[in-house]
């Protein structure tokens, strides 16, 4: 029987051309993108593609993978942190406290600043669980606690970080930073997660149909926490790695995460209101808001306008990707 | 006069309406009769401009009306009070009530409060509605919005009122108040067209009956001459071919759920009990609204339970999430609403048909999901229940109703349930999947021994499949008819013996 064969074998069968094929996947226009801002930059600049810059580059599209991957994790399944920025900010100062003022080593203050993410994150899921409360507002009023906590605490001041820490943001690995290769790592495991894992397949679920999910046994409240503390963590993270790249602690750490981490989402066509993840477009979304602010850098353009443009490539971005859907969506 | 002549509707893959004539009269309750599905709703929103007919004329006093949405109705003296009751919560009374002319009471672009509530007021009156006007509207009762709802036909002038299910949210006391009110206004001359479930009601209330089954009209007459079981009878249908399925030898074998005592303070229902034997069909007869839904969805705890214990095979189990109910106790639940609550529109059809059996296609021992075993496993199923799409990577919205039924009994299927409960399974369905699935769940029972709970409101579905069926009428089981030689007569019969209980 035809019809048979047809489902037992997978989606886009063999026939369909590979460039059609890749049309058809969510993250090919990301992936131009990628392409066609590296050329741009190669011809317009002379230092763009030197290996101090791809060595500059990959390390600052690490942090912003973290940044991007704290929003992520709660998009997915249609919620929102706004409160990233303070998270990262108050681990920051829980891990240069330790450092600095008590002498802790290195690895015990960057599990405590962890430990301190994930509750966060317990506190915010629990709040929206329980209190069942729109999870905006409430990441907005925990974003206004965690900062202030951070401030407070550290009157505004630095720290300094250890070597141990510093040590991570200088090491090269081939011609990418040590960072980098900690981004691929949180992509991988992303890519697998989402893919392979009945949780990964489940916070999927509650992002495309929390009713559906909850009456497929499901348990979503525990899917809802365990984001938001996910979310946190990779706050924690994104801090910490922001720290050993510029060697100090500062309580200002994250006070532009909570848009950056939306466009890296928004770019990587993550769509807001869930239920899908593509990796590969996460990952190109890191890449194009760094290059995109470097390469505006090497231009000359003038930093207090660098802004617009950033704005301008994430329109282009979301509308090309629009575009693309819907074409593809006749094409199959 | 309003008349429809040679009104023809379709949806993709569904004749909603074929070829429908009827006249309202002035001064006369007209009332629209039928199964889910069988076309009455459809006609209401064509005369009152939601839908355009494919062919044919609605003309309100010997002139064609063309209407361009319900908003070019109301200007033609046609007003329609919905089934579920759209209005602004957040605004108050008098606003809901003169919301589509506000421009009679602003000048300079501000708005005059105090001619808006006088406004209100006269029409409040006229319903008998005794608030003040500048209520909000979030505060009031279902009975009150309805009220307010006719009286803003009125003050918009009505000369056709469309009532769609009216009573179905109401208490009997407000119901009265309802059919006091709309028999002064038929009083006054105006042609009332109301749809309903309840035989009772409309026995009590209306002047003349028209019967609909699959989009075409069976009759139509005075209430006279309309007995309850003639009305039955042409609901159902006397050319029906009524498929004695045969007999489902399930009555002595052991029960397999048995619920005690189930109690719900949201759903206001007490101490509802029932028994289900292995390998049984057990039908759950009951309108929507009638606690037949409610019962499983509190048994299950998916709403609150606050009493009552669930016995499977005899021994007493806790059911304290649903996630128990189907990987503890193997209990699938096949939801009323697919898309809403069954689907996941956005994902894939393989991904829906094996979100809850995922551990069957790890790799071994290890927890992660192998792909190909995963399309294996979706595919088998897929191909079990013969669902008809492009490939199994296509998206679940995008399949036809039938198709997505069939989806979302597999993934029970795929996750070995042995107890499946499927509630008003085709519901917007077409006539072959219909009858594919009417198949598939008998066949699930007598053959393969799966214990059904069939909840419907459909009779001939019913009579159809459930070898045993229990009666829901008010939150409560009024009744219960079974006997293999009961199920062994000829539909009519039956269908007649279900109206006499359910009446």
């Amino acid at each position: 029987m035809s019809k048979n064969e047809k489902l037992s074998s997978s989606g886009n069968g063999s026939k369909t051309s590979l460039p059609k094929r890749f049309f058809l996947q969510s993250y090919s226009s990301a992936i131009v993108a990628v392409i066609i801002l590296v050329a741009v930059f190669t011809i317009f600049t002379d230092a763009f593609l030197t290996p101090f810059n791809i060595f500059n580059l990959s390390r600052t599209a690490a942090v912003y993978s973290f940044i991007g991957a704290a929003q992520l994790i709660l998009m997915v399944i249609g919620d929102m942190n706004l409160g990233i920025g303070g998270c990262g900010a108050l681990c920051t100062v829980v891990m240069g406290t330790l450092m600095a003022n008590y002498g802790v080593g290195t690895f015990p203050s960057v599990l405590a600043a962890l430990a301190v993410s994930a509750l966060c994150g317990l506190v915010i899921g629990l709040l929206v669980v329980k209190l069942n409360l729109n999870p905006w507002i409430i990441t907005l009023a925990m974003s206004f606690i965690f900062n202030g906590l951070a401030i407070g605490s550290s009157h505004g001041y630095s720290y300094e970080m250890t070597e141990a820490l510093t040590w991570a943001g200088r090491k090269r690995v081939g011609m990418f930073s040590f960072l980098f290769v900690l981004m691929v790592v949180l992509v991988v495991i992303l890519y697998i997660v989402f893919r392979h894992t009945k949780y990964g397949r489940d916070v999927l679920a509650v992002g495309g149909n929390r009713t559906a999910a909850r009456l497929s046994g499901i348990n979503v409240n525990w899917i809802v926490i365990s984001c938001n503390i996910l979310s946190c963590m990779f706050a924690c993270i994104a801090a910490i790695l922001w720290a050993s790249r510029t060697g100090t602690a500062s309580p200002n750490t994250g006070s532009d995460w909570m848009m950056y981490s939306i466009a890296v989402c928004a770019i990587g066509g993550i769509p807001l209101l869930g239920g899908s993840f593509t990796a590969l477009g996460f990952f190109c979304g890191a890449w194009i808001l760094t290059m995109v602010r470097n390469g505006l850098t090497m231009l000359n353009v003038d930093v207090y306008y660098e802004q617009v443009f950033l704005g301008l490539i994430i329109l282009l971005a979301v509308s090309v990707e629009s575009v693309r859907a819907r074409m593809a969506e006749k094409m199959m | 006069m309003l008349e429809v002549s040679g009104v023809s509707k379709s949806f993709p893959g569904v004749k909603a309406l074929q070829d429908i004539s009827v006249q309202f009269h002035d001064g006369e309750i007209h009332a629209l009769l039928g199964e889910n599905g069988a076309g009455k709703s459809t006609l209401m929103k064509i005369i009152c401009g939601i839908y355009k007919a494919d062919k044919g004329t609605v003309s309100l006093d010997g002139k064609e009306l063309k209407l361009h949405g319900y908003g070019d109705a109301v200007r033609h003296h046609i007003s329609m009070v919905h089934q579920e009751i759209q209005m602004i919560p957040e605004a108050s009374i008098a606003e809901n009530i003169i919301n589509d002319k506000i421009a009679q009471f602003t000048k300079f672009g501000f708005v005059n409060w105090k001619a808006i509530n006088e406004f209100a007021l006269k029409y409040m009156k006229e319903v008998g509605l005794d608030l003040p006007p500048e209520k909000k509207v979030r505060f009031l009762s279902a009975a009150h919005k309805q009220l307010i709802q006719i009286a803003k036909a009125l003050s918009a002038d009505a000369r056709v009122l469309l009532l769609d299910e009216p009573t179905s949210s109401l208490t009997l006391h407000e119901a009265d108040v309802l059919f006091e009110l709309v028999r002064k206004l038929k009083e006054k001359g105006m042609i009332i067209i109301f749809v309903s479930h309840k035989l009772e009601e409309v026995q009590v209330i209306a002047d003349r009956v028209t019967v609909f089954r699959d989009g075409k009209l069976v009759g139509s007459d005075h209430i006279k001459n309309m007995e309850n079981s003639r009305i039955i009878k042409m609901m159902i249908g006397r050319d029906f071919v009524y498929s004695y399925r045969g007999r489902l030898d399930a009555g002595d074998k052991d029960v397999v759920l048995e619920a005690k005592n189930i109690t719900s303070r949201i759903h206001g229902f007490k101490n509802l009990s029932f028994q289900v034997h292995r390998g049984e069909i057990l039908g759950f007869y009951g309108l929507v609204g009638s606690g037949r839904t409610e019962l499983i969805r509190t048994m299950l705890n998916i709403d609150k339970c606050d009493g009552g214990e669930v016995f499977l095979e005899g021994k007493p189990v806790k059911i304290d999430s649903f996630k128990t109910a189907l990987h503890k106790y193997k209990i699938g639940y096949v939801t009323e609403n697919r898309k809403e609550e069954g689907l996941f529109l956005e994902h894939t059809v393989g991904t829906n048909i094996c979100v809850n059996s995922l551990n069957k296609s790890y790799y071994g021992r290890i927890p992660f999901i192998n792909l190909k075993k995963e399309r294996e496993n979706a595919g088998f199923f897929a191909n079990r229940l013969e669902i008809k799409t492009p490939s199994l990577s296509t998206l679940a919205g995008k399949l036809s109703g039938g198709n997505q039924q069939k989806i979302s009994i597999a993934k029970w299927l795929a996750a070995d349930c042995d107890i499946l409960i499927i509630d008003e399974p085709t519901v917007g369905v077409d006539i072959g999947a219909k009858e594919y699935i009417h198949e598939l769940i008998w066949n699930l029972a007598a053959k393969e021994g799966k214990t059904v709970i069939l909840i419907s409101s459909d009779m001939n579905e019913m009579i159809s499949l459930a070898r045993r069926i229990l009666i829901f009428k008010d939150k409560q089981i009024t009744g219960e008819l079974s006997g293999e030689e009961f199920f062994a007569k000829p539909g009519e019969e039956i269908s007649a013996e279900i109206g006499k209980s359910f009446v």
